[in-house]
C-alpha cells in the first residue's frame, strides 16, 4: 500500500478551495449525518445493538483462527477454495494466478476497499487485463485515476459536469457522441456501457462485507446490485477480503446488517444485501463454474494483541469520516491513503508505518465525535494518541516540537519557571497587540494560525500575578483587579 | 448566599495556562462566582499546565510528570475546580490512565480526580447553584466544547444557567461540531483549523444571538479570532464572564 | 512455510493475552419481530418506502390476469419471461393475454420483464428474498428491466432471523449458492448524491401480492 501523507497541507488547502469538493463535503456532513441520526432514531435497541456488534468483534478477533478455519472448512464443502495471501504482493499474484486459470482477457469488479488497498488493479493490467470497476462511484474515479473521495461515496467531490466530461472521452470508444449532463441519463449512459461488460466478463472480482464461518459464505451490501452481477454472470467469482472481515454466524450476520446500513448511509437497509456461498451448484440454472476466496493478511495479524487491535472490528461504514469536522472540511484525497479520516489515520499507520503515515493521527481536534457515531465502539482518538506516543518515543516528530515539549514539561513542574514564562509571553504578546489590543500576525508556530485569524491579547498582567497583587493588598472576596 | 454545600469546603482554583496568560478576567470571573457560593477559594501559585500538549503530542512521560506535579499542588483541597471541559477533562478522564494499576500514585490520582470538576458542572452539579438575572441581560448562542461535551457530558448545564441569567439562548446550527481549535492541532493544520471556524463562526453569526459564548478559552479565542478578522460584531465570551456579570 | 501456516501461527501466538468475551445472547428488534396483521402491513409500508410496487392479488390462480392488467396500465407489453416455478408454470398465462418467453442467455434476459416467485418477504426491511435454483436462474432478478415478484402473504416473515431456516431448506440442508435480501430497484446516488434508479439491476420491482388479506394491507388505515 503506497501513502503520500507528507502532502496533506497542500492537498487540504486545494481541497478547501474547491467548491466542487465542498459541496460534496456538505452532503456527507450534513445529509448523511442527519440521516444516520434519524434512522437510529427510529430503532430504540440501536444503542444496544452496538454494543453487541463491538462484542462480537472483539470474540470473534479472541478466535480468529478457529473461526477462520471454521470458514475455510464450510467453504471447500461447498465446493468453493480458499487461497492465504501474508501481504499485497502476495494476494495480487494469487488472483492474477486465478483469472490466468480460466485464461481469463476480461474482469469486473465491485466496490472493494481491500483491492484498493492491495492496488490490484495495475497489478491485473499488468498481467494484460481488462479491469473494470462497476460501483458508479468507483468507475468515474478509475476513468479519471484517481483515489477515492471516500469509502462509501468514491466520487462526491465531482459534479455532474465533470463526471459528463470523463464520461465524454471515455465512451467515445463506445460509439457514443453526446456530451449529457443530466444525472439520470449519466447513469444511465453508465448502465449500457457496463452491462455490456458484465455479460462478456471472464471473472468478477467482490470484496466481502463479512464472511461468515458457520456457511462459509461471504455477504456482500450493495445499492446498485453490481456485486451480484460480478457475483453471478462471469464463469469465475474471487473474493478478496481482509481476514478480520470474519463473524462466527448467520444470526451475527443480521445484527451487522441491521447496523451497517444505518451507520453508514442512514439507510434502513441496503438495496441488496446478499449471501454468496460457492461455486453453482449442481442442478443450478445458472453461477460461476468457480469461486475462490482470498484471505488478506497484510499487516492485519500484527495488529493482534496490540494497543490498535480494536480497529480490527471496523466494518467500514464510514460513519466516521462523514462525523469528523477535519474529514469533511478536506475530503478523503487529502489523506493520500486509500484509507482516510479517523478510521483511516488509524488504520494506515497500522498497515505501512508510523514514520509513513504520520501526518494522519496528528490530524485530529481530538473532538471526539468519531468515537460516538462508530458502530463498533472504536475508541479512534486514543488510537490515534497511541501513533503519536510511538511516533514521540521513536523521535518521528520534529526536532523543535520535541524540544519544546520537553521545555515545557520542564517548566510545568518548575512553578517559578512556569510563572516567569507566562509573565514574559504576556508581555511579548501585550507588545505585539499595541493600543488595540490585537495581534495581527503572529511569529514561529502562531504563523499559520493568524493567517485566518486576529488574535485578542487582553489586557494587564497574568492572572497567577494578579491574583498575588490581590492577595498582597488582602483584597476583599469577589474582587475583581 | 452561601450555599449549604460551601459550608468549610476549600476549593482551589485551577486557572488554567490560557486563562492565566490569555484571559485573567475568566479566572477572576470563575473566582467570583465560586466565593459568592460560600466557598472558600485559594489559587494556589505553584499551579502550571495541565499537561495536555504534552498528552496530545503523544509525550506520555512529560504528561505523566506534570500530572504528578498537580497531584502535589491540589491533593490537600476538597475540590478542585477548573474554568475549563478540555483542561477539566485531561485531570478528571485522562490523569489516571497515566499512572499503571498498582502504582501508588494511581489511586491518589483517581481519587483527586474525582473531586475535580470543571466549573460549571461544578456550580450545576455539585453546588446546584441559583443566579441573579445578569444585569444586562443578553441574547446568546451557545458552543459546545468537544472535551466537555463528549467527555465530561456538559450539555444542558451551561444552557441551564444561561437561563438563570435570564439571558435567550439563540442555537445555532451544529453547535455541537468543534471549532478547529484542538490545542497545537490549530498550529499544525491551520489550514484545515482556519476552514473549521469559518465554518463555526458562521454559524454563530447566523444564529442572530449578541454574544457567543463557550466553555474554553481555547475555543474562544480561536472563534473570537476568525471573528475580529471579519471584523464581525458579536461578543465572544467565556461561560463564568457571562455568568458572573462581567462581560463589558 | 505456507502463508495460511504462517498467518494462523502469527494469530495463534498473538492469542494469549486476550481476555475471553462471550458472544451477547442474540437481541431482536421489535421492527423485526412484528406478528399478524402488522407484519404484513409493515412489509407493505417498507416495500411501498423502498420503491417496490405492490398489487394485491386474491389468489394465485388470478396472477396472470393481474400481471396482464399491471403491465397493460404501465403500458408495457405482455412478453414476459418466467422461471420455472410449477407454482407458477402451472398457472394460465396465455389465457390472459400474456407471451412467455424461455430463452435464459445473458443477452436474452438483459432488459426484458421477469416473472419470478421469491423464497420470502421481510417485514423488517420490506425485502423480496430471491434465491439461486434449479429452477430459479438467479440472473432473472438482476438482468431484466423489470422484475416482478409473485410472493404469498403466508411467505412474509417477521425478521432476518427467520430467512435462515427458510434457506437452508430450499439449499438441501445449506445455504443455497446465492441469497439476496432485494430492497426495492437498483439504485445510485453516485453522481451529487442524486438518487436515480436503476442502476445496475432492474429499474422497477413489482411485487405480486397474493391472498386475500393483501388488499386490506396495502389501505392507508
Amino acid at each position: 500500500m503506497h501513502v503520500t501523507t507528507e502532502k496533506f497541507h497542500g492537498r487540504a488547502k486545494k481541497a478547501i478551495a474547491n467548491k466542487n469538493l465542498q459541496g460534496g463535503l456538505f452532503i456527507i456532513g450534513k445529509i448523511f449525518t442527519a440521516m444516520r441520526d434519524h434512522a437510529m432514531a427510529q430503532m430504540p435497541e440501536f444503542e444496544a445493538l452496538r454494543d453487541q456488534a463491538r462484542d462480537i468483534k472483539r470474540h470473534t478477533l479472541e478466535n480468529l483462527d478457529t473461526y477462520l478455519q471454521q470458514f475455510e472448512e464450510r467453504v471447500i464443502e461447498n465446493g468453493g477454495r480458499v487461497h492465504w495471501a501474508r501481504d499485497g504482493e502476495e494476494a495480487n499474484r494469487i488472483i492474477a494466478q486465478l483469472c490466468k486459470e480460466v485464461d481469463a482477457q476480461t474482469v469486473i469488479k465491485s466496490k472493494s476497499m481491500v483491492t484498493e488497498e492491495l492496488e490490484l488493479n495495475p497489478a491485473l493490467e499488468a498481467e494484460g487485463l481488462a479491469v473494470t470497476e462497476t460501483d458508479l462511484g468507483e468507475y468515474i474515479i478509475q476513468l479519471r485515476g484517481e483515489k477515492p473521495f471516500h469509502i462509501v461515496a468514491p466520487a462526491w467531490h465531482l459534479t455532474a459536469g465533470e463526471v459528463a466530461d470523463t464520461f465524454y472521452e471515455a465512451h467515445k470508444a463506445h460509439g457514443r457522441t453526446e456530451r449529457v449532463e443530466d444525472k439520470v441519463k449519466l447513469v444511465e449512459e453508465a448502465r449500457i456501457v457496463l452491462r455490456e461488460r458484465f455479460k462478456k466478463a471472464d471473472v468478477g472480482i467482490t470484496g466481502a462485507n463479512f464472511l461468515i464461518a458457520e456457511t462459509g459464505s461471504i455477504a456482500l451490501v450493495t445499492n446498485e446490485g453490481n456485486a451480484d452481477l460480478c457475483a453471478t454472470l462471469p464463469r469465475k467469482h474471487i473474493a478478496v477480503t481482509g481476514i478480520e472481515k470474519i463473524i462466527p454466524t448467520l444470526d451475527d450476520l443480521a445484527l451487522f446488517w441491521r447496523v451497517l446500513p444505518r451507520s453508514a448511509t442512514g439507510q434502513d437497509t441496503a438495496n441488496y444485501l446478499s449471501l454468496y456461498s460457492g461455486p453453482r451448484r449442481e442442478g443450478d440454472a445458472d453461477g460461476p463454474e468457480s469461486f475462490d476466496i482470498v484471505l488478506v493478511d497484510n499487516g492485519r495479524s500484527d495488529m493482534l494483541g496490540t494497543a490498535v487491535e480494536d480497529m480490527l472490528r471496523c466494518i467500514r461504514c464510514g460513519a466516521c469520516l462523514n462525523a469528523c469536522p477535519v474529514f469533511t472540511s478536506v475530503g478523503g484525497q487529502t489523506y493520500g491513503s486509500v484509507y482516510s479520516g479517523p478510521m483511516g489515520s488509524v488504520l494506515t499507520p497500522a498497515l505501512t508505518s508510523v514514520s509513513q503515515a504520520a501526518m494522519l493521527p496528528n490530524a485530529s481536534t481530538f473532538c471526539g465525535k468519531c468515537e460516538e457515531v462508530c458502530p463498533v465502539r472504536i475508541p479512534l482518538p486514543s488510537m490515534m494518541r497511541h501513533w503519536r506516543e510511538e511516533e514521540f518515543s521513536k523521535h518521528y516528530s520534529p526536532a523543535a516540537q520535541r524540544w519544546g515539549l520537553g521545555l515545557w514539561a520542564y517548566a510545568a513542574r518548575t512553578p517559578w519557571a512556569y510563572r516567569l514564562a507566562t509573565t514574559w509571553g504576556r508581555k511579548v504578546l501585550a507588545l505585539m497587540g499595541g493600543k488595540e489590543r490585537v495581534a495581527h500576525a503572529l511569529p514561529f508556530i502562531g504563523k499559520g494560525w493568524s493567517e485566518k485569524r486576529d488574535l485578542n491579547v487582553g489586557e494587564g498582567a497574568t492572572f497567577l500575578e494578579q491574583y498575588e497583587r490581590r492577595k498582597r493588598r488582602g483584597g476583599a472576596k469577589g474582587e475583581r483587579v | 448566599m452561601p450555599h449549604p454545600s460551601a459550608a468549610s469546603k476549600k476549593v482551589g482554583l485551577f486557572a488554567t495556562c490560557l486563562v492565566n496568560t490569555m484571559r485573567p478576567r475568566v479566572g477572576f470571573a470563575a473566582l467570583k462566582l465560586l466565593e459568592e457560593a460560600g466557598f472558600e477559594v485559594e489559587v494556589p501559585k505553584e499551579q502550571t499546565c495541565c499537561g495536555q500538549p504534552n498528552y496530545n503530542s503523544g509525550d506520555r512521560n512529560g504528561a505523566r510528570a506534570m500530572a504528578e506535579h498537580f497531584l502535589k499542588t491540589y491533593e490537600g483541597f476538597d475540590y478542585v475546580v477548573v474554568p475549563s471541559g478540555s483542561c477539566g477533562a485531561m485531570v478528571r478522564v485522562h490523569y489516571p490512565k497515566l499512572f499503571e494499576e498498582g502504582d501508588p500514585r494511581r489511586p491518589r490520582m483517581e481519587a483527586l480526580a474525582g473531586r475535580t470538576y470543571e466549573l460549571v458542572s461544578f456550580l450545576s452539579d455539585v453546588v446546584g447553584i441559583e443566579l441573579a438575572p445578569a444585569t444586562v441581560p443578553l441574547s446568546v448562542t451557545y458552543h459546545d466544547a468537544c472535551s466537555g461535551l463528549r467527555e465530561l457530558g456538559i450539555k444542558a448545564q451551561p444552557r441551564a444557567l444561561i437561563g438563570q441569567k435570564k439571558c435567550e439562548v439563540k442555537e445555532m446550527e451544529d453547535a455541537e461540531v468543534c471549532c478547529g481549535f484542538g490545542g497545537l492541532f490549530c498550529v499544525k493544520y491551520p489550514e484545515v483549523s482556519g476552514e473549521m471556524v469559518r465554518r463555526k463562526t458562521e454559524a454563530a453569526l447566523a444564529s442572530g444571538a449578541e454574544a457567543l459564548v463557550t466553555g474554553d478559552v481555547g475555543c474562544l479565542l480561536n472563534m473570537e479570532g476568525a471573528l475580529l478578522r471579519e471584523g464581525k460584531e458579536i461578543k465572544a465570551l467565556h461561560i463564568a464572564e457571562l455568568l458572573a456579570d462581567m462581560t463589558e | 512455510m505456507s502463508a495460511r501456516e504462517d498467518i494462523l501461527g502469527k494469530i495463534a501466538r498473538s492469542r494469549g493475552a486476550s481476555a475471553g468475551t462471550a458472544k451477547p445472547a442474540p437481541l431482536r428488534p421489535a421492527l423485526g419481530a412484528k406478528e399478524g396483521a402488522a407484519r404484513l402491513a409493515q412489509f407493505c409500508h417498507l416495500a411501498l418506502s423502498l420503491g417496490c410496487t405492490i398489487v394485491p392479488v386474491r389468489e394465485m390462480r388470478a396472477v396472470p390476469a393481474s400481471l396482464a392488467h399491471a403491465l397493460g396500465e404501465q403500458s408495457l407489453k405482455g412478453d414476459v419471461w418466467l422461471n420455472d416455478e410449477p407454482q407458477l408454470t402451472a398457472l394460465g398465462w396465455q389465457e390472459a393475454g400474456l407471451s412467455l418467453h424461455s430463452e435464459r442467455g445473458k443477452d436474452d434476459l438483459d432488459g426484458v420483464i421477469s416473472v419470478t416467485g421469491a423464497l420470502a418477504g421481510l417485514a423488517e426491511t420490506g425485502a423480496v428474498i430471491m434465491q439461486s435454483s434449479a429452477v430459479h436462474p438467479f440472473a432473472m432478478g438482476l438482468l431484466p428491466d423489470v422484475h416482478v415478484a409473485v410472493l404469498r402473504t403466508d411467505q412474509i416473515v417477521a425478521g432476518m432471523e427467520d430467512i435462515w431456516p427458510l434457506a437452508r431448506k430450499a439449499g438441501g440442508n445449506r445455504l443455497p449458492r446465492a441469497l439476496s435480501l432485494v430492497g426495492g430497484p437498483s439504485r445510485t446516488g453516485d453522481i451529487e448524491a442524486t438518487l436515480v434508479m436503476g442502476a445496475h439491476g432492474p429499474r422497477s420491482l413489482q411485487i405480486l401480492l397474493v391472498g386475500e388479506e393483501a388488499e386490506a394491507a396495502l389501505e392507508p388505515n
